[in-house]
């Protein structure tokens, strides 16, 4: 379909021995190439890149910010080399061209505006029964943010914080809505580290002291930081599925049968091995769940990650993706998704119309489904 | 290498540094106007030309921000005037968008201004910019 090739920046020339340790055990078998989503509409190529950074031969810039960092060349790769890894690291060694970021690179420039010019977290506004004192804390994450800088008319952001609260208040809980600042997700996998470090000091210190002891999160990849990368011991981390399904015997769901087609997200798939508990929530609204061709470990990413190179081939992932969902569920179905990223990115090339297609399903996150189609006992 | 914007912070009475992106058809004329005119204004004030408000990404205002600047001002023609059409009220909407981001970030948004200043108004803009510094001045440093 699409080929896209840009522009080559520069050549990773100083190789670090470190890394290399990393990719000694391939064996070139091409499994990572075959499944790679980039692969499917560029000449990217992750086998290529590794026999490259072992033999001291061209690497370039455009090698290291192409890849999605998904996790599905990890999966088949039968020596399990952590390719993502790899190409994090050596993002935090060589850096990363902001020009390559999409978006003007605004939501980087805001991470570091966090940062810098703010002592606090970010400002929520959200309608619904809250409770400073509750030791259970939600955290809606950056979303009120995208509603600001994408320019999407219909697609609301804000809407996803506000059915995780309604969920949360027909369960009879009243969240404490936690102040924190960005998750720091995207400044770790482009190798930002110091601002990755500034925002994990701030946020441990704020939930350590808040003395809360659940975290109820809507987006996988704060769910993924919180859990794996952050040290937040005695706090239990809950993605939105996890809570609903705890309580789901609190909600009263309308029952209305439909059917729904589910995209797991990597960061809540691979990264972290929840597969069941967003099916058992969609499932338990009522409505069957029709997999996607390729499902659960093997779900082909959104198609950008990091707000990093949105380009042809990105385009080209995502509409595959709805390409997918519609095979699955007819054009009118709904795709589910359970995080804030491909629901995002999903919505913004339904509604882009960039290149120019006529998928008409819709994309809703989790807690949005289970707003709509349940109420409380 | 110290920029001129961190030299300025550091001095005993504080001199903000104010960084303004003027239109090049209204208010940079309006500035140019000022200048011939004798008229006075502080000399915190930073002109950064471009060709038209609605090419100010927010971007550039965080940036602005970020490397060291106490105030920062987007100035465009007046509504309906715009050299290109629509340029302008653009510009409102997106820098509308970026102060209720700033709103959630809990930044002092008293640091930022649009103003719609055109050609013909030199002692405006004086004014403008007078007024301008003496609030950031009252504000202080941004990072101390």
């Amino acid at each position: 379909m699409v080929i896209s090739e840009s522009p080559i920046n520069y050549e990773v020339e100083i190789k670090s021995e470190e890394l290399k340790s990393m990719l000694r055990a391939c064996y070139q078998c091409s499994s990572c190439t075959s499944v790679c989503p980039v692969r499917r509409y560029s000449k990217y190529n992750p086998r290529k890149i590794i026999h490259n950074y072992l033999f001291d031969y061209e690497v370039t810039e455009d090698d290291l910010t192409a890849c999605l960092t998904c996790g599905l060349c990890l999966e088949v790769c039968p020596q399990k080399i952590d390719f993502p890894e790899f190409i994090r690291l050596s993002r935090e060694q060589h850096g990363v061209n902001a020009d390559l970021f999409a978006h003007h690179n605004i939501f980087n420039i805001m991470q570091v505006f966090m940062n810098e010019m703010t002592d606090s977290g970010m400002k929520f506004d959200y309608e619904g029964e809250l409770d400073r004192e509750s030791s259970i804390a939600y955290f809606p994450g950056c979303i009120d943010l995208y509603d600001k800088f994408l320019d999407l008319k219909e697609t609301s952001f804000h809407q996803i914080g506000q059915s995780a609260i309604n969920v949360i208040n027909k369960t009879g809980v009243k969240p404490n809505l936690l102040s924190l600042k960005c998750c720091g997700h995207d400044a770790y996998w482009t190798g930002d580290m110091d601002a990755y470090d500034q925002v994990r000091e701030y946020n441990t210190k704020v939930i350590k002291d808040s003395g809360i002891s659940t975290l109820v999160v809507s987006c996988a990849e704060c769910y993924y930081s919180f859990m794996d990368l952050y040290n937040l011991d005695g706090v239990k981390i809950q993605h939105i599925a996890h809570f609903i399904e705890e309580r789901q015997e609190k909600l009263q769901f309308n029952g209305e049968a439909t059917t729904l087609t589910y995209h797991d997200p990597c960061r809540l798939g691979r990264f972290m091995n929840e597969y069941e508990s967003p099916r058992n929530v969609l499932k338990a609204t009522g409505a069957s769940i029709k997999e996607l061709s390729l499902n659960k470990q093997f779900t082909k990413c959104c198609g950008v990650s990091a707000w990093l190179r949105c380009d042809d081939t990105s385009r080209a992932i995502m509409l595959r993706k709805l390409q997918e969902a519609t095979q699955a569920v007819g054009e009118e179905g709904t795709l589910g998704v359970a995080c804030s990223k491909c629901y995002a990115h999903l919505n913004c090339v339904l509604e882009d119309k960039k290149p120019q297609h006529d998928f008409k399903i819709k994309v809703k996150e989790l807690g949005m489904i289970v707003d709509e189609r349940s109420s409380s006992k | 290498m110290m920029t001129q914007a961190e030299t300025s912070t550091n001095t005993e009475t504080f001199e903000p540094t104010i960084i303004v992106f003027a239109c090049n058809w209204c208010s940079y004329a309006g500035a140019d106007l000022a200048g011939v005119s004798r008229l006075k204004y502080p000399s915190n004030v930073r002109i950064v030309r471009v060709m038209c408000s609605g090419r100010v990404d927010p971007a550039f205002v965080m940036k602005a921000f970020l490397k060291g600047a106490d105030g920062v001002m987007v100035a465009g023609c007046h509504p309906g005037d715009c050299h290109y059409l629509e340029g302008n009220l653009r510009a409102k909407e997106r820098i509308d968008k970026m102060v209720e981001a700033m709103h959630i970030l809990g930044f002092e948004v008293d640091r930022f201004r649009l103003e719609w200043i055109s050609a013909s108004e030199g002692k405006r803009f004086a004014q403008i910019m007078t007024e301008f510094t003496e609030q950031i001045r009252n504000l202080g440093p941004l990072k101390s």
